[in-house]
């Protein structure tokens, strides 16, 4: 069950007689109720047409990349954090039997088909043909074994009638299909002490930790060769060098966080993804006890001016863990202000020494900003805070709550997931495949996340690329609608044609 | 789970009813009805409720549609729907969309607690932008299938349409749109590019040749296909007089031979066009760097022009010389006929709009298919594009 004062004070259109209202009045209320929808809805609408480009794929250049992560190392046996760089960059490289799209849906990749069997103890995959490993071996059952023999002790493997099947006498067999889809489970092939070779669209022709990173185009790539050559992604550069570097054509896709798009010159191409992050103040270490400050929190919290000046009205404010475009229902979490419930609860909490703690990550600019504004929200409900730089010095108290970036995907019980076990949470989430066509059971998995009362959601927040004018890609939504990094679907244009007639 | 709120008087729980099965596939009908049955089972027996309905993100017509449909399942439940102030209940609906589609939502409130219910709603799926008429009927085409699948070319024959997509062919009939009554896989030889492109041929005696980057495949749709290496040339024109070589694993050529004549290298290009007859005549290309380039009777190549559009193509017409051509719009693409004067390009007529053209072929007579991908839903649409060639204005008089 979920606590009452989450409920929603974005209110719908509605229509009908019910309403209360007559004619101009109600069409009035109809149009102005939903405001943060509509702003985040037309901002959309309004970028992606500009963006739109559609002329015929080519092939060949180099795609220069520039992102603001690091990464120190490329191994996709080292787990990596969903909706991280990382996690982005091996797919296009490394591949498992089974992916996800978009929408979280197992889709067909290494294996062209699959089924469970014997009551969930058995899953048996059929593996594509013609699949060829970057060092030009080619893929099988046998080299399928070998690269995920090691991987989890549960799971009996076997080559059986050409085919691949894992065995659990736990009956979890089941289970292991989306465990299959994490580039953890990527199917490699060594090469060296330390180096293996995949089955991806590029394949990797270098790597310098923390600054550099060179793809090359796999010729063979059963899906297809990505349209460009080569694709070159530098690390850890600032926005400002990365704008530079963009108008002065030594960049053809930069990260700009969201908040910056509108500070961004004119003639950037600046496509806007769906609202994908989520911005938060995460209470891991919460006592039971502490439950109504999280939630005098929660209500001093004036998310519509953070929104409105920090975030410089990109994304939306929200109360809820996953975004509207994605759930359809957020707007039943309410991200409203009660600052006299606030200082009803704040009353009854015992008074810290030294006030409470917010922690921000350092390298976060905007979580700062956050972070400070909602001192000034909580003084306002009797609550004294203040902010601490992450990673704290040692032997320092570990904040209260810490301003925490949560990177979302289309996969919504997959992002519910990702939030519970950060939140250190364990909660009744839906089975990925029931939430799919069920959105009952999502509803129900993230209210019982919000019951916990140790996240308090602020924003969701975009975020932005800047593009070149040479980048170019079939449909915006594919490559850039959940900020995800479709690197073979991209590709350069010539230099421009010049002048007229022969 | 529950929490207490000592605080504000009259706020609610929510209480989750036992999770309703609603899939996608369900029909409109049948998720109002099980909307209905959950209120119903939710509100105390012999209660009235209001329905305040309002919507995120739906049109105020399907408002109204479900409005009616939900009143008439409750009053059948025997469940009175009233005006807000005699109601026992007010009962909240709203339409709201997700990425899985459209939801509708029921918050239902009841002593101490709020119940909420959520389903997916079918709903009639939006068609993919279809050309808008045009106003002189010089250029008409005719919507002939929709889809999710690629569409690389298309025979049109009398009862049936047989559409290429890159792993099979599709038989359609002609009665009906996106009514495929059979599939045939191929396997073309090796890995097929990003981009496929793709030709489907029928001789006269009914005997089908599919062209594909790396693969020549010939059968028929009762027996099937069967693939060879091949880097035979494509025809680029219907009467085959200009053929061109694709590149194995690329969406682009580097050969063209015309008059059956040994195929001559050309630097990479999308598509080309002859233009005349003769030693005069011109081969006219779609280069990758985007330009046209314009090649003699020897192909040797005289010029460049930035002034043609894309997906240039050749059609038979019965009033001289006339070729398809794309114009990229913002969020369109224009096809336009053209005549070609003094080596540019002259519109003539209005163009025609569609979503993004993907693929042009000459089809028989004077017509030409076209195929065109919509942006939001990534459906695949396959039109027969006519040339109206009397309503043409007078060449001379231009």
């Amino acid at each position: 069950m979920r606590p009452p004062d989450r409920t929603s004070s974005l209110a719908p259109r509605r229509s009908g007689e019910d309403d209360g209202l007559s004619g101009g009045r109600a069409s009035a209320r109809r149009r102005a109720s939903a405001p943060w929808i509509a702003l985040c809805g037309a901002f959309l609408v309004f970028l992606f047409p500009i963006v739109e480009a559609s002329s015929r794929p080519v092939y060949g250049g180099k795609l220069r990349v520039q992102m603001r992560s690091t990464l120190g190392e490329f191994n996709p046996a080292v787990p990596a954090v969903p909706g991280d760089a990382k996690s982005a960059l091996l797919p296009l490289v490394f591949e498992g039997l089974v992916g996800t799209d978009e929408g979280g849906t197992v889709v067909p990749k290494l294996a062209v088909e699959w089924r469970i069997g014997q009551g969930g103890q058995r899953l048996s995959f059929r593996l594509r043909t013609n699949v060829r490993f970057h060092d030009g071996s080619m893929m099988n059952e046998a080299s399928v074994l070998e690269s995920l023999r090691t991987l989890d002790a549960r799971y009996q493997m076997e080559a059986r009638n050409a085919e691949v099947v894992f065995t659990a006498g736990d009956g979890s067999a089941g289970d292991l299909l989306r465990q299959l889809a994490s580039p953890r489970w990527a199917v490699t092939r060594a090469t060296g002490p330390a180096t293996a070779a995949g089955t991806g669209p590029f394949s990797l022709a270098g790597f310098e930790p923390g600054k550099r990173i060179v793809l090359r185009a796999f010729e063979g790539y059963w899906g297809g060769r990505p349209f460009v050559d080569e694709l070159e992604i530098r690390m850890g550069r600032s926005e400002r060098d990365q704008m530079i570097d963009l108008q002065l054509n030594r960049a053809d896709l930069i990260d700009i966080p969201a908040t910056d798009a509108r500070r961004v010159g004119s003639g950037i191409r600046l496509p806007v993804s769906e609202p994908v992050d989520l911005i938060a103040i995460v209470f891991r270490n919460r006592r039971a006890s502490d439950e109504p400050l999280v939630r005098a929190i929660n209500h001093s919290v004036d998310r519509a001016s953070i929104h409105q000046i920090i975030a410089q009205r990109q994304g939306s404010p929200t109360g809820a863990l996953l975004p509207q475009w994605l759930t359809g229902y957020a707007f039943l979490f309410t991200g409203s202000r009660d600052l006299s419930l606030a200082r009803r609860l704040s009353s009854s909490v015992p008074r810290r020494t030294g006030g409470l703690t917010l922690g921000y990550p350092s390298s976060d600019g905007f979580l700062k900003s956050v972070a400070e504004r909602l001192t000034l929200d909580l003084r306002e409900a009797g609550l004294e805070a203040r902010t601490v730089a992450l990673p704290a010095p040692p032997g320092s108290t570990a904040p209260d709550g810490v301003l925490t970036r949560i990177r979302l995907t289309a996969d919504a019980a997959g992002s519910l997931e990702v939030i519970s076990t950060l939140l250190d949470q364990p909660a009744k989430l839906p089975d990925r495949g029931s939430a799919l066509d069920n959105p009952q059971d999502l509803f129900e998995g993230e209210a019982g996340i919000l019951a916990s009362w140790r996240v308090v959601p602020l924003l969701h927040l975009p975020v932005s690329f800047g593009l070149s004018e040479r980048v170019g890609y079939t449909r915006l939504q594919d490559v850039f609608r959940f900020g995800q990094w479709r690197f073979e679907d991209i590709w350069v244009q010539p230099t421009p044609a010049t002048g007229g007639t022969p | 789970m529950t929490a207490r709120h000592p605080y504000r008087a009259g706020l609610f729980l929510l209480l989750f009813i036992p999770a309703l099965c609603f899939a996608q596939g369900r029909t409109f009908e049948a998720t109002i009805r099980e909307m209905a049955d959950g209120i119903t089972r939710t509100i105390p027996a012999h209660t009235s409720i209001s329905l305040d309905l309002g919507t995120l993100e739906a049109s105020e017509h399907l408002l109204a549609t479900v409005r009616q449909a939900m009143e008439s399942e409750l009053a059948r439940r025997g469940v009175a729907v009233v005006r807000k102030p005699n109601a026992g209940l007010d009962v909240r609906m709203t339409l709201a969309r997700g990425l899985r589609g459209l939801l509708l939502i029921a918050e239902i409130p009841t002593p101490g607690t709020r119940s909420v219910i959520i389903a997916l709603l079918s709903e009639e799926s939006s068609a993919t932008g279809r050309p808008q008429p045009a106003k002189k009927v010089e250029l008409s085409a005719q919507l002939l299938i929709e889809r999710n699948e690629p569409i690389l070319d298309a025979l049109i024959m009398e009862q049936e349409i047989l559409v290429l997509g890159p792993a099979k062919v599709s038989v359609y009939t002609r009665d009906g749109l996106s009514r495929g009554s059979k599939e045939i896989p191929i396997e073309p030889v090796g890995t097929m590019p990003r981009d496929p492109r793709g030709r489907i041929l029928a001789d006269q005696a009914g005997a089908i040749t599919l062209l594909l980057p790396r693969s020549r495949c010939t059968g028929t749709t009762a027996q099937g296909f069967a693939c060879f290496p091949s880097e035979e040339l494509w025809p680029l024109t219907q009467d085959g007089r200009l053929r061109a070589r694709i590149v194995p694993g690329r969406n682009h050529f580097e050969a063209a031979s015309v008059d059956l004549r040994p195929p001559e290298p050309i630097r990479s290009f999308f598509s080309a066009v002859r233009v005349g007859e003769g030693p005069g005549a011109i081969l006219m290309v779609e280069g990758t760097e985007g330009s046209t380039r314009i090649y003699d009777a020897a192909l040797l190549e005289k010029g460049a022009s930035s002034l043609f559009g894309t997906h240039l193509t050749q059609i038979a017409s019965q009033c001289g010389p006339i070729f398809l051509q794309v114009r990229e719009e913002e969020t369109e693409s224009l096809l336009e006929v053209i005549e070609v004067k003094d080596q540019q390009p002259v519109p003539i007529g209005d163009p025609v709009r569609f979503q993004t053209v993907t693929a042009i072929w000459p089809s028989a007579g004077t017509k030409a298919v076209v195929v065109c991908r919509n942006n939001a839903s990534g459906r695949f649409a396959l039109y027969l594009v006519e040339i109206a060639c009397a309503e043409v204005p007078d060449a001379a008089a231009r």
